[in-house]
Parts: structure tokens; sequence; C-alpha cells
């Protein structure tokens, strides 16, 4: 019945757009960070040291979130960091969606001991520790930034190409897929005009929650003292870096702390929020 | 009218589904041993109840699965045995219809676009020669040239199984297989496509091979039946002979199961 | 069978219900009055969209959560008949409609797979039925039950789960459900539309049995009206959310008095050269002020759009200008 069409008075958008709002102002100011930051990042003044935020008793306006140990500017890292972060979580996500995404539609398509291969591969990448390779990858790489996306989207792809093999398997047997074939369309035709545009909904959804995933696997590396090295700054580094000092400088990790905590709940907020709202055939 | 030239040959067909030698499934048999035969410009209706392998046959006349043994020939391919240069003038000859599903059109693409596909991979003419013979097809399925920018979700069902035959018409089939075109319509929508279907089949001397499971579709439009049970025929002749005089048990109790009116 | 003096088992009088979605409303039943005598089949047709389905939904109130997305909005008044005395449906408490669903109305889905528990023996759900409705549930009765509808092997199978049973037997586990509670009435959605004709004349079968034992009644809702021909005492024909003729079966389908009647009947694969109902059915967000019908009529004038046909009562009735002329 046309009832089944029938969907309920959408939510208030408010909430995802606060969300969005919030996120892009963060994302931004990170991406303009040599512009806005009041500090240089790197610069050390010994006279400063510890300062704590500007909210605690003895702190100053001079360094709104405070200073590090080496009396390092916390306002100016933490944007630096937001920098960072998002440059490799981002690259290592597209890596790791592109190599999912083209392996899953082989894997789907083709079948047979092309699918079996991928198949097998996938289930070894499930099967080993993430941060075990993630830190054989760096032991016997390096620590380059570059090292650092490519392991990430090695680490990842797997969950990429399960989903897409799925979809894919579904979705060829439908019946707009074998009235293709049985127009004379080929295989590429029915995987770039009836496969990928329909897989579309699910991967959107999929990036936006693993893309705050990928976030907390960097700033893990990097609190580690694997991932970015100093002094550049990334959230995690500068968690690491504030560990000795948490009774007599909290702020040090805090800052950056809340910081990761924000981009990931505002991340999983629209995630969620985009998923609700995704449907293939209320948009077309 | 049925002296014509046979469009459709099938001989022995078996088709088996499982029955592999590492998983060890249970071997089922989809279609045993089944013949056919079509006059060209007939409609041939396969009927026959789920799981009675009707639909099987369709899909290896339209050589989407391959039969395990026995030979097909249609519009003068084989199917199971097509050579790569052979595909797209097979495909220019068999069409298919399917039943509304929801998923019978891309739900990305226009259903215009669904429609010019066929054009498009046959290569036929200029971008605009195709889109002027998609209005051309609209009109002949009597839906409006307005619809043509809309997605499947706008349409309603019968709206889109006129698409849907509109595509399949886009290459000038000489035959056609129809899959249960009318379940999951309306009564008075399946009475439109079946008006539909008929008049094409008049006007273009299509042959239509129409696989359902009411007996009293394929009484309407079929000139001859095949009935199916559990992978076998069981009976086939001129769709009068086999509906006034059936002769097997099976087709009887198909038609005696056909709700009768209590006041008749 | 029926009682004459006695209240009709179910009053529905001014029936409406009405969907709130994001951008419109839609008047899914509008304005349904009708009334059911204990043990009498009614049959409901309709093409879909028309609220037959909806207006069979909201007699046990399946709408709104859990059962759909949008909450429905019921006005108007459905009154069941019981031992005591009555009971108001609509409005009617959470409590009130928990018992009548165990206890009086029972339902029988198109897809009897969605009416089952995945997770539970086919025994166990029946045994829950019987317990639902204040009855001892032991094997023996369940079994009963199970022989009563005809499942084959029904000792061997009782600890069956849903999907080991085809589309048919679960449908005859559905209505084993049903006959546990001896229900008052029965409410049949499509029950057969997913079935092959020789397992769909079982069922219709199993369905008669259960009015003749039970003396319950039933609305069966179907768009096929050759069904409804062979098993209906009487038939309501729904349009755009309207009751637009309601007639004892036989007269119906020999002397349709409602033009839309006509045409659907007409429609019917088989009948041949008919006139075929053309156009398609109007939108329920835009109600017009004149017979919804008006459009597609073949003998529509000018007063058919500006003002609602009166009802024409003559042995059930018929909502059309023509026909009260």
């Amino acid at each position: 019945m046309a009832l089944a069409l029938a969907r309920p008075r959408a939510r208030s958008n408010a909430g995802l757009w606060l969300a969005g709002i919030l996120l892009c102002a963060l994302v931004l100011s990170g991406a303009f960070a040599p512009m806005v930051a009041p500090h240089d990042p790197n610069a050390i003044n010994m006279l400063s040291r510890s300062a704590p935020p500007v909210w605690a008793d003895a702190g100053t306006w001079k360094h709104p979130l405070g200073t590090d140990n080496l009396g390092r500017d916390l306002l100016s890292r933490a944007l630096y960091g937001i920098r960072t972060s998002f440059a490799i979580a981002t690259l290592g996500l597209v890596f790791s969606a592109v190599l999912g995404i083209a392996l899953g539609l082989i894997s789907g398509l083709l079948g047979g001991v092309v699918d079996r291969v991928i198949m097998g591969l996938v289930d070894v990448f499930i099967t080993l520790p993430n941060l075990l390779l993630l830190l054989c990858g760096i032991a016997l790489l390096g620590t380059e930034i570059w090292v650092l996306i490519i392991m990430i989207g090695l680490v990842r792809w797997e969950a990429y190409a399960r989903l897409v093999r799925g979809q894919v398997l579904t979705l060829r047997e439908e019946p707009f897929v074998e009235a293709s074939r049985a127009l004379g369309g080929s295989r590429l035709r029915v995987a770039l005009l009836h496969i990928l545009p329909n897989l579309a909904s699910p991967l959107v959804v999929m990036l936006t929650l693993s893309f705050p995933l990928v976030l907390l696997m960097e700033a893990g590396l990097s609190f580690l003292g694997v991932g970015v090295q100093p002094p550049t700054a990334s959230l995690g580094r500068m968690i690491g870096d504030g560990r000795d000092y948490l009774i007599d400088a909290w702020w040090m990790s805090g800052v950056p702390s809340l910081v990761l905590v924000a981009i990931t709940l505002l991340f999983q907020l629209i995630g969620d929020g985009v998923r609700d709202r995704i449907d293939v055939r209320a948009h077309g | 009218m049925l002296a014509g030239r046979r469009v459709i040959e099938a001989q022995n067909i078996t088709v088996h589904y499982g029955g592999g030698s590492i998983r060890r499934t249970a071997k089922v048999t989809a279609l045993e041993d089944v013949s056919l035969s079509v006059e060209a410009g007939a409609c041939h209706g396969l009927v026959g109840e789920s799981g009675s392998g009707k639909s099987t046959l369709g899909r290896v006349l339209l050589g989407l699965t391959a039969p395990n043994r026995g030979r097909v020939a249609i519009a003068g391919f084989d199917p199971a045995r097509l050579a790569r240069r052979q595909r797209p003038a097979f495909c220019r000859s068999v069409q298919c219809v399917f039943q509304d599903s929801g998923t019978v059109l891309n739900p990305r693409l226009s259903v215009g676009r669904s429609v010019r596909e066929g054009l498009d991979i046959q290569r036929c003419g200029t971008r605009a020669d195709r889109d002027a013979a998609v209005a051309a097809l609209f009109e002949r399925v009597g839906l409006s040239q307005t619809l043509l920018e809309r997605f499947p979700h706008q349409l309603s069902g019968g709206q889109r199984q006129r698409v849907n035959i509109a595509r399949a018409l886009s290459v000038s089939p000489k035959v056609l297989v129809a899959d249960e075109p009318l379940s999951a319509l309306d009564v008075s929508v399946q009475a439109q496509i079946l008006d539909l279907l008929h008049g094409i089949q008049r006007e273009s001397g299509l042959t239509i091979v129409l696989i359902t499971h009411d007996l009293k579709v394929a009484q309407e439009i079929c000139d001859t039946v095949t009935v199916l049970e559990a992978g076998r025929t069981v009976e086939h002749g001129r769709a009068d002979d086999v509906f006034a005089n059936p002769k097997h048990s099976t087709t009887r109790r198909l038609i005696n199961s056909l709700p009768t009116p209590k006041f008749a | 069978m029926f009682a004459p003096m006695a209240e009709p088992l179910l009053t529905v009088a001014g029936l409406s219900v009405s969907f709130d979605l994001a951008d419109r409303t839609i008047e899914a039943v509008r304005g349904v009055h009708l009334t059911l005598e204990a043990g009498e089949i009614l049959g409901i047709v309709g093409e879909s969209g028309s609220g037959k389905s909806t207006f069979a939904k909201s007699i046990v109130r399946l709408h709104g959560p859990p059962f759909t997305r949008s909450r429905a909005i019921i006005g108007g008044s459905i009154r069941l008949a019981t031992d005591d005395s009555g009971v108001e449906l609509v409005g009617a408490s959470r409590e009130t409609m928990r018992n009548v669903r165990a206890r009086q109305i029972a339902t029988v889905p198109q897809d009897a797979l969605s009416g089952l528990n995945p997770l539970i023996p086919i025994g166990r759900q029946i045994a829950e039925a019987l317990r639902a409705a204040g009855m001892p549930a032991d094997r023996r009765r369940v079994l009963a039950l199970l022989e009563e509808v005809q499942l084959r092997n029904a000792g061997r199978r009782i600890g069956a789960f849903p999907h080991q049973l085809s589309g048919g037997e679960r449908q005859r586990v559905i209505i084993a459900m049903a006959f546990a509670r001896a229900p008052r009435l029965l409410i049949a959605d499509e029950p057969t539309t997913a079935l092959d004709v020789t397992v769909q004349a079982q069922i219709l079968m199993l369905i008669e049995r259960l009015r003749e034992r039970h003396g319950t009644a039933v609305l069966f809702i179907t768009h096929d009206l050759d069904v409804v021909a062979s098993l209906a005492d009487r038939t309501a024909v729904f349009y755009a959310g309207e009751l637009i003729e309601l007639s004892p079966t036989r007269d119906l389908f020999l002397h349709p008095r409602h033009p839309y009647t006509q045409a659907l009947l007409a429609s019917r694969p088989g009948v041949a050269n008919g006139k075929r109902l053309m156009g398609t059915a109007p939108d329920l967000a835009a109600a017009a002020p004149g017979c919804a019908f008006a459009p597609r009529c073949p003998h529509a004038a000018p007063r058919c759009e500006a003002s609602p046909p009166p009802v024409f009562h003559k042995n059930g009735f018929a909502r059309c200008w023509r026909v009260a002329a």
C-alpha cells in the first residue's frame, strides 16, 4: 500500500546542522592554522613554561589554552595538530576506500578464483591485529607521513571490500542488472552504471562513520611515538607529550584530548544523522 | 495462424542446481527433459505453480541460465553457446520483461535513461535520434512524455511495467520473454498491461513467451501453452484445447482450484 | 446463523484514518459506515491505495509505532459486540486492545512469515496464542489445532521453525493460531495473494471452516475479485478511501451499481472486450469536493465534480449520483 512509503515527519535538523557547523569551524581553523594561530606552534619560550589556561588561576589571555613544558602555545599547537591529523586521516581514508571499493567490485563481479583470492586476503587482514600491522609497516618503512597514510589504508581497506562485495552480490541479481545484461550491456557498463551508483549511500555512511576511527588510529600511533615525529604537532603526539605532567599541568594532555573527543563525537553524530536520512528511493 | 515457422525450438532441456562435489549440497532438478516449440508471432504460455520450473525455462531461453543438457534454438541462436560477436545480435532478437518488484528499473536512473540504455548499448544513431526513439517508445506503451525524467519510485507499478516493456521493445526484438509481468499489479492495471502486450504482439508480429501462474491470464492471450509441474512438461497444446479438455490431472487440478462464484 | 434482533458484531460509523506526513496529510480512509453480522464473510475489494487495508488495520489498531513508522489519526467509531455488552475500539486503552487482539479478533497477514516469530518453533507459538486467550496450552491441543488446519505430518513438524515450512503451510499455522482463539472476527489481509491457486483453494476452505466451526465473522481483503465471488456473503468496494458500494456478493457481481464497480469487474483478466478501467487512482492528499471517481468515470456529469454524491440505500448501498437518480 501507499502507506509503506509513508515517512515520519522529519525530526528537527537543528542538531545535525549544529554538529556540522561546529565541525566545519574546527576543520577550517585547522586548515588555516598558519593564519589563525596566535603563535608559532614550535616556538620554545622557557619563560612561560607550563602556563595554565586562561580560566585557571594565573592564566593569561596571551596563551588562552596555556602552554606546554617547553612554553609552546597550546592553542596554536592544537590548531596545527588538527591540520596534521586531519590530513593523515583523510588521505588514509581515501586510500583505503579506493583500494577497498576497487577490490570489492572486482571480487563481486568476476567471482571464481579472483574472488577467492581477494576474500582470502580480506580474511588475513581481519585476523592480523591492526596495531601489529601498523607497527610492522612503520618499523620496515620508517615514520614518514606517507608511510602512515599507506599503512592506515592497508589496515582499513578490507571493511570497504567486504561491504562492496556483499552489495555487488545482491545487486547483480537484481532485475535491472539482468535486463541490462539482456540488452547486451558489458560487465564494465553494469559495474559503472548500475552497481556503483547504487553503492553510494552505504559507502557515504561507512565513510563518515569510519573517519573518527582512522583519526584515533593516527592519534594512537603518535601517542606511542611511532606516528608523527617531533616537533610537528599532532593531537596524539601532544597527548603523549603531556602524560608525564598530568598532575602539575593537566592541560598539556587535556586540551588535545578534548579536541579529539569533540571531533570524534561530532563525526559520529553526523554519521548517524546521515545514515538515518539516506534513502535511495526517496532521493533518486 | 499456427502454420508459420518455429522461432523457438528447445529440446530435452535439463537444469540442475547444486550437487557440487566439494560442498555436497543436495542436487535439485529444476527442469527435466523439457521440450518446447513456439511458432513465430504466437503467444506461448508457460504455466505452473511455484517451483514448477517455468521461470528457469524462461532464463534458459534468455541465456541467463545454461542448461546441463539439451539444445535451444531461439531466433536462430543458441543462447548457451553464443560466440562473443553474436551477442549483440542475440540481444537485439530476444528481450525480457520481469515482474514489477521496485528494482526492475535502476533506482538511480531516470526512466527515460533506462529505456535509452538498449539503444546506447547497441549504438543506434546519434544521441538525439535515441532520445526521439525513447519518446516514441513512451508513446507506444501509453506513457506521457512528462514522465521521461522521473525516477522509478515516483511511478506507479503499472507505469513502471510500461517503462519496462518500452525498454525491452527499444531494440525491436523478435521474441519477448515475459516472466510474471502482471504479478504485484492491481487487477485493473493487469488488464491494461495485458491489453498492451496483446496489442504489441498483434501489430508487430512479436513472439511472446508468457510465464505466469495465473491460468486466467494465459487463457486470455495465449495461443499455445505448456503446463509444467516439478520441472517436467505435463501437457502442451493449443490454449483453447488445454483449458477446455485438460488431459493431465495436474492441469485439471489447477483449473479446478480457480475460485468459482458462489452464486453461479 | 444471523441472530436478527441482536446488535451487529461490528458497527463502524464515520470512520476516518489519516496519516500526518512531513509535507502533507493523507486521508487514507474517509467516513466509512458499515456493519458486520456475526458469522458473516464480508469481502473488501479495491485497488492499491484505496484504503481497504488501512481500514482493516485500524480495527485492530495495527497502525502507528511499532507497526508502521507514522502514527495514524483515527476518528469515528468502531463498536465490537462482546458477551457482556460491547467495546468501543476507537480510543480504547492499550489493555483493552491487547485483550481484543488476544481473544476477539484474529488477523491473517499476506506474508505469513511476518506474522510468525522466526526464532520460535510453530508449536510454541500456537501454545502462546492459546495461553493469551486464557486457554490451557498442552501439546495435545496444539497438535489438534495443527491437524484441524491439515498441516501434513503435524506430529513431526510441531517443533519446526517458520522458515522450514512453505508459504501455504505458514498460512495454515497462522490460521491454526486463529482457531486456537475461536475469535468472533477474523481479519484476513490478502492472505492468498502470494500463494499458488491450489494452495489458495485450500486456505479459503479453512477460512470457511473456521466460520462454520466457531461462528467467526470474516473481513476478507483482496484485490482478486474472483476470490471474493467464491467466498463472501456481501462485498464492499473501496475507492480513494471511501466505501462506494456495498451489496450482497451476487448482486454486486451480476448487477454492479456504481460505475467504478462496473469498470473494475470489466477489467478482470479473462473478461474479453471489457470497458477497461483507465487512468490512475487520485492523490489521497488532495480531496476533491465531489465524487473521487468522477475524473475516470465514463458517466461523469458536472454535478459529480461539484458536490459529494448521495448515498443510495437499497439492499446495501451505492454512493453515486447516477444510482440515486
